[in-house]
């Protein structure tokens, strides 16, 4: 009896173990800056999170069908040019910030499958801009 | 400092008094008043916030962040917990609604010692909603501003919070939140006391938790699939997988607690497992708010992040001392003897716990990594699907072995058993397309990962198909035998609750699987003078009815498509699909037509010109066609009428236990 209760905590152990040490190596995309995307090589293959604001008027669509669209991403420090194929999320500002997931090419454009706009309860601006309007 | 300030310091400092008076045992029966105080001061505080949303007075902070004047009535109504200053309040008020609901029926010694516990908790959020007071107003955020100065209008309400759905989200999951308080209070009385009665006042609440959690949940998921980007019903957001996590923490709780009171066991574990659905539910309000995690729902950070911190490291710290002190104090007294069914139940909160565990560590490993390597990262969406998969298949095998069993056919389904695990495995490595891997081959995720993970990821999905049928078959065993049994209807309702909510486990792991990974997408395009014409995608055809486009009195544009949905020839549904500007940037309002077996998703996202003739306006439409999403609202709504159920079957047994009480007593008279 007493084997057995060891030998099923061993099992949850093990099974916890492993579960946490994949997440470790297999599961984990990075968030990173522009410029540590731009300076690191291996973003070209693997998927990267960039977080940035967009480039006041660099955001256009380039194709209607599919959905292309591309704009700058800065970190304030380094610019970034953005391909992002898919639909714009539901209320997207290309004032607000954005966070972009994909890879790297090899001309420095950032090709996104993935583009998340920041949550509605975020847009909290100082009232003194209002006021001064 | 304004009036609704006032009244939350005043009831928080009645919240500490009545605390004082309970403990000494001086004056009970005032600091009940005490309490009954307190609740009326945050109905006040809570109307007067309602109050200001209605009369649109945006000298108060929190009243010009979420409305304008245009905003309809309604969601000048849920605006009230639109942020988290209103949240909080909402939260401190719903615990003191259960302070107050909760004295009937319990002892006068136990009522004093829970509601000990949840008034020190209230006390608690009441103290964050002094913090983070909603009623701020606009000179004391910036000192600068002339105290004449009054905004002309407010910044008004997200469009996307302008949803019926997400209007009644919140509150709905903060009434599951605030209920675990008082499981929360139950289960760390009992580890103190060995006083197995404690356990029973949390476990009747903490099914009316789960009752909330699930719809909270389920809403959420709901708006979250007709608004778009935001990754369908699902997409394990750190806020969305936050929630869910003591979701599953409370089930293995109710699980739990069944073999507590029927055999005796897992007595130490069960309250541990109520106390942490406490602490993760801290926890979830903790991620929401402070700001550390990468989310899409994300708050900005605040002051209080550092106090819920706080507050978690608190509830650890008890929980660790209360097991401690049971384990000193009580000789455990649980019934060693084994058998099958209470072999099965302990697999089952295993399980629930492991899967619990998997949501807890994706959530919170960006967290440690950020604190000891200084590193941002992000856990991939596909880490929770796949480890959890292989888990929720066993769950399956687990549901439908616990049902079907008997002492007299257990040889019989030991084999049936056999037979279905075989066919699992086997099924696990027959593919007949993409869409049956894990996760599909073109998904990124691909590119980084080793064999090993890949040959994970490449498993098939049909491997699901045999253990749902087990786990069918078994609940039918079940209700053949209770049919049998059943002669009494006045029972029955608990029991049909049962089978209830775990058939509908089967329709939501069915609705959720299928509609995520058979989803198909096309796009059609229609001129603009195509109008009255039908255009088919695989066997649908979609037909354009109008196109229209006007300004509003703001001068926000808005393009409206009018289309209808046929199938074979016939008219399925028609209406409109939406893009539109506003104050928040363009907004999409999809069109979905609902069917049981598969929704038309129609998705218009703007008029474009036709690159090779650019006087020719064309109508772009995205077409997805999602298989089965309706089993699995309709396996919620079945969950939902399950436990409610259950739960009026608890009402009615409390009451009878009540008049048999009070009939003892008066017949001692």
């Amino acid at each position: 009896m007493d084997n057995k209760k060891v030998l099923i905590g061993i099992a949850i152990i093990v099974i916890v173990l492993v579960i946490a040490y994949s997440s470790l190596s297999q599961f984990l995309s990075p968030y990173k800056y522009v410029w540590e995307v731009k300076e690191d090589s291996k973003y070209s293959s693997e998927p990267v999170y960039v977080a940035g604001l967009i480039v006041d008027g660099s955001f256009r669509q380039v194709s209607d069908n599919p959905k292309v669209y591309e704009f700058d991403l800065t970190d304030g420090k380094m610019n970034m040019h953005v391909v992002y194929e898919g639909d714009l999320p539901a209320a997207f500002d290309p004032s607000q910030g954005c966070v972009v997931y994909g890879t790297i090419g090899p001309d420095g454009t950032f090709k996104a499958v993935k583009l998340l706009a920041k949550c509605p309860s975020k847009y909290q601006e100082k009232i003194r801009e209002r006021a001064g309007e | 400092m304004t009036v609704g300030d006032i009244f939350l310091i005043l009831s928080f400092l009645l919240t500490v008094l009545s605390i004082l008076l309970i403990r000494t045992g001086k004056n009970i029966r005032f600091a009940k008043k005490l309490l009954v105080g307190v609740f009326i001061l945050l109905t006040i505080d809570v109307l007067l916030l309602t109050y200001y949303f209605l009369s649109s007075d945006f000298r108060y902070f929190y009243v010009y962040s979420y409305s304008s004047h245009e905003l309809p009535l309604v969601y000048k109504f849920s605006a009230v917990w639109a942020g988290q200053e209103g949240t909080y309040l909402l939260w401190a008020w719903i615990i003191s609604i259960s302070i107050f609901v909760l004295r009937r029926g319990i002892s006068r010694k136990r009522y004093r010692d829970v509601i000990t516990i949840t008034t020190v908790v209230n006390a608690f959020f009441i103290f964050l909603t002094v913090l983070m007071s909603p009623y701020k107003t606009i000179y004391e955020i910036e000192p600068s501003l002339p105290g004449t100065f009054i905004p002309p209008d407010g910044r008004g309400l997200n469009p996307l919070l302008q949803d019926p759905w997400m209007a009644i989200h919140p509150p709905i999951i903060f009434i599951g939140y605030a209920l675990v308080t008082i499981t929360f209070a139950g289960s760390l009385l009992y580890l103190w006391t060995n006083d197995s009665r404690y356990e029973v006042i949390g476990r009747s609440w903490a099914k009316g938790s789960w009752l909330f959690l699930t719809l909270g949940i389920a809403v959420g998921g709901y708006w979250s699939y007709k608004v778009l980007g935001w990754g369908g019903f699902w997409a394990w957001d750190p806020v969305e997988t936050s929630s869910l996590i003591p979701w599953l923490t409370l089930t293995a709780y109710l699980h739990g607690s069944y073999q507590f009171r029927t055999k005796q066991a897992l007595r130490l574990y069960t309250p541990s497992v109520g106390i942490i659905t406490f602490i993760l539910v801290v926890y979830a309000t903790f991620i929401t708010r402070s700001g550390l995690w990468q989310s899409v729902h994300a708050f900005s950070e605040t002051t209080t992040g550092l106090f819920l911190a706080g507050f978690l490291i608190f509830g650890l710290v008890m929980l660790v001392f209360s097991v401690y002190y049971h384990d000193r104090h009580y000789k455990m007294e649980e019934d060693e003897s084994q058998d099958h069914e209470r072999t099965i139940l302990f697999i089952t909160v295993v399980i629930l716990s492991i899967l619990a565990f998997i949501s807890f560590w994706g959530l919170t490993f960006p967290l440690i990594s950020q604190a000891v390597r200084n590193q941002q990262i992000a856990v991939d969406p596909e880490f929770f699907n796949l480890w959890s998969y292989p888990f929720v298949l066993i769950l399956l095998g687990v549901l439908g072995f616990c049902f079907a069993f008997n002492k007299r056919n257990i040889k019989l389904l030991i084999q049936i058993s056999l037979i279905f695990t075989i066919l699992t495995l086997v099924l696990l490595f027959i593919t007949p397309g993409k869409d049956y891997m894990l996760v599909e081959p073109d998904k990124s995720f691909f590119v980084k990962s080793s064999g090993l993970t890949r040959a994970f990821a490449s498993l098939s999905l049909l491997s699901l198909v045999p253990p749902v049928i087990y786990a069918l078959i078994g609940i039918g065993f079940a209700i053949r035998r209770d049919l049998k049994k059943l002669s009494n209807p006045k029972n029955s309702l608990r029991i049909w609750g049962k089978h209830i909510i775990h058939i509908s486990i089967i329709f939501i792991l069915a609705g959720a699987v299928v509609s995520t990974s058979f989803e198909r997408e096309q796009v059609v395009t229609f001129e603009i003078e195509e109008q009255g014409i039908i255009k088919m995608v695989d066997e649908i055809g979609i037909k354009l009815y109008r196109f229209d486009v006007h300004q509003d009195r703001q001068g926000f544009w808005k393009q409206a498509v009018f289309v209808g949905i046929y199938s074979g020839g016939t008219k399925l549904s028609e209406g409109v699909a939406v893009f539109r500007d506003s104050p928040y940037g363009t907004v999409t309002d999809v069109y979905i037509d609902r069917g049981i077996s598969k929704d038309i998703y129609v998705i218009f996202q703007g008029v474009v010109q036709n690159p090779s003739n650019p006087s020719e306006i064309l109508i772009p439409l995205k077409i997805k066609i999602i298989p089965w999403v309706m089993p699995l609202w309709v396996g919620i709504f079945l969950m939902a009428s399950g436990m409610i159920c259950t739960l009026i079957d608890d009402l009615r047994l409390k009451r009878k236990r009540e008049k048999m009480r009070r009939m003892k007593i008066e017949s001692r008279i």
